[in-house]
């Protein structure tokens, strides 16, 4: 039972909570203002813990979660030394970053500027509660707004699935997947072109790139076209005539591993009955000596 | 016990025992229960949700987790795999690598693959891994199976004025080496034997440097599927060693029965002895 009233400070408290047991003064602060700022700091350094010590060894393939959580594909970047690291869909595919783009939102009230979510100026579909669950969430629909805007055109064909994402290999030999690299910067000034005068075949993948450039329809001196593989490389990785002898040295191994398996359980056997034999006779003359002296 | 308080309006101060304080946080607007309490009940939920956030975020990184843990058991003799299975799942794990041969710590998975190609080892985030499938008894190599693809595709499609370039290119290769065969036939590379009887002879002729690929290219597994060799799966391998080494085995004469027992008999031997003297020993005297 308390009986409490409010005056601006605490006047009238007839029993304090747990017997004062949190309200024991220390350097002029009750300890509850301390338990305080240990549940925060313990929640600070776990933060740090967690961060340092398990999502930061995954970097490389921190591409995983921004792609399941944008509800795309992900994607395996290889370069042509198939030095990789996983990516959302829209690292790996879309040439333009749509939140760079200049919006105008001088129309918007204060709050409406606040949660002014991009994609919704390019896809219909998204209310605005959902707009503000995504702004939130930090959902990110590049590759929906680039397949917009591509009329639906867009490639696909996942290698695998990981964590329940579909997988997509790329394998980008020069760089162009590099937001910073001089090819990308000159394949999106291409596009931006290219879109300027085409509206309606618009250019925002860099496989259509790649087809536009091929076929000539677009002109970009910076970009490489192809890049050449070696018949060393190919004969390795896809071998015609292989000779036995490749695996003969493993084949041997296994069949003394195989010849010596008997000896080598039996040699185990034979440490577990000295182990056993030796702790029984310890336990006898303990239970002998404790049976007779105590 | 609660500490029971003398209550007066005027002076709290005479309230409280020596040693204890109150202020603005102990005021209790609901069920006797403190602002403190609310505010402690929050600094642990914010603890809390830390927790859940972060537990909620690696789990989304838990089909991967394999990269980071293989690293953590691998001894000197084991390497990184990255797996996709027939099924088209990835999963990364940890093999032992000898005489360029991967085999799985486990016996009873039959596996095997041949490490042919260095250049197919990829690398992520400073590990290297090879990268291997169930249907393919060698690592893989995405570029090489691009090249290939794309060279092949390329030669299907343009069959009559390839025949023309082939024939021309042929004649100039043999200048510089006069013993280079003919290409046998032109026709399209449908599959593996295609590719082995005169695919790869045509196409490096075409292409004498090495094939050309586009830059940039998104990987089409079932596309390079129709060049597997049949019958050269992972499992099928693997079991022939298996055999092989059985095989080799049969010709060896078998160990004799003290060879393999002797170190149990004399174990055996000992224990007995142990366990007598451990009976027979005399204590206090008897």
């Amino acid at each position: 039972m308390v009986v409490s009233d409010w005056r601006g400070v605490i006047s009238v408290v007839n029993v304090l909570f747990l017997g004062g047991v949190f309200n024991v003064e220390f350097m002029g602060l009750q300890l509850y203002y301390y338990v305080w700022a240990l549940v925060l700091v313990i929640a600070v350094v776990t933060y740090v813990v967690w961060y340092y010590g398990s999502w930061r060894n995954f970097a490389p393939l921190h591409g995983l979660y921004y792609a399941y959580k944008a509800g795309s594909n992900v994607a395996f970047i290889f370069d042509q030394n198939l030095i990789g690291e996983m990516v959302a869909e829209k690292d790996a595919k879309c040439i333009f970053d749509y939140s760079k783009y200049d919006f105008d939102l001088s129309a918007l009230n204060y709050i409406r500027s606040k949660l002014f979510y991009y994609p919704t100026v390019f896809l219909d579909d998204i209310d605005f509660l959902h707009g503000i669950v995504y702004k939130l969430g930090k959902v990110n629909k590049d590759v929906e707004i680039a397949r917009k805007l591509q009329n639906g055109e867009w490639e696909r064909s996942p290698s695998a699935v990981c964590g329940g994402v579909p997988l997509d290999i790329i394998i980008d030999a020069d760089n162009w997947t590099l937001r910073k690299s001089i090819q990308h910067k000159a394949i999106e000034r291409a596009a931006l072109l290219w879109n300027e005068s085409n509206p309606d075949d618009q250019v925002h993948s860099y496989s259509k790139f790649q087809k536009k450039l091929i076929a000539g329809e677009i002109q970009c001196p910076e970009v490489k076209r192809d890049v050449s593989v070696s018949w060393t490389r190919i004969d390795a990785g896809f071998p015609m005539d292989l000779e036995e002898s490749d695996w003969a040295g493993k084949r041997r191994q296994m069949a003394e591993t195989l010849y010596d398996a008997d000896q080598i359980s039996k040699n185990k056997m034979a440490l577990y009955v000295l182990l056993g034999g030796v702790g029984v006779a310890i336990l006898v003359i303990a239970v002998r000596l404790i049976t007779h002296y105590v | 016990m609660p500490t029971e308080l003398v209550a007066d309006a005027t002076n709290p101060s005479v309230a409280v025992p020596a040693g204890m304080k109150i202020g603005f946080f102990d005021f209790a607007p609901l069920a006797g229960i403190p602002l403190w309490l609310y505010v402690t009940i929050f600094c642990i939920f914010i603890f809390i949700l830390v927790n859940v956030y972060w537990m909620m975020r690696m789990r989304r990184l838990a089909s991967v987790r394999g990269w980071a843990e293989s690293l953590k058991k691998m001894s000197q003799e084991d390497v990184q795999v990255w797996f996709i299975s027939r099924v088209q799942k990835l999963t990364i794990e940890c093999l032992t690598i000898k005489d360029n041969i991967l085999s799985p710590h486990d016996q009873s998975n039959i596996g095997m693959w041949h490490v042919n190609s260095p250049q197919g080892i990829i690398q992520v985030g400073g590990n290297k891994a090879v990268v291997c499938s169930e249907d393919f008894d060698q690592n893989r190599d995405f570029v090489t199976e691009i090249a290939l693809c794309h060279a092949c595709d390329d030669f299907n499609a343009n069959q009559e004025q390839l025949k023309d370039d082939l024939e021309s290119k042929y004649q100039q290769a043999l200048v510089v080496n006069p013993e280079l065969e003919r290409p046998k036939v032109i026709k399209p590379i449908e599959d593996c034997n295609a590719y082995e009887i005169y695919g790869r002879q045509c196409l490096q002729v075409i292409n004498p440097d090495g094939i050309q690929i586009p830059s940039y290219n998104i990987y089409n597994p079932n596309k390079f599927r129709k060049y597997f060799p049949r019958g050269c799966s992972a499992m099928f391998f693997g079991g022939e060693l298996i055999h092989d080494a059985r095989k080799l085995n049969l010709r060896r004469k078998p160990k004799g029965f003290w060879e393999v027992h002797a170190y149990l008999m004399m174990a055996g031997g000992i224990a007995m002895i142990a366990l007598l003297v451990s009976w027979l020993f005399p204590i206090g005297g008897a």
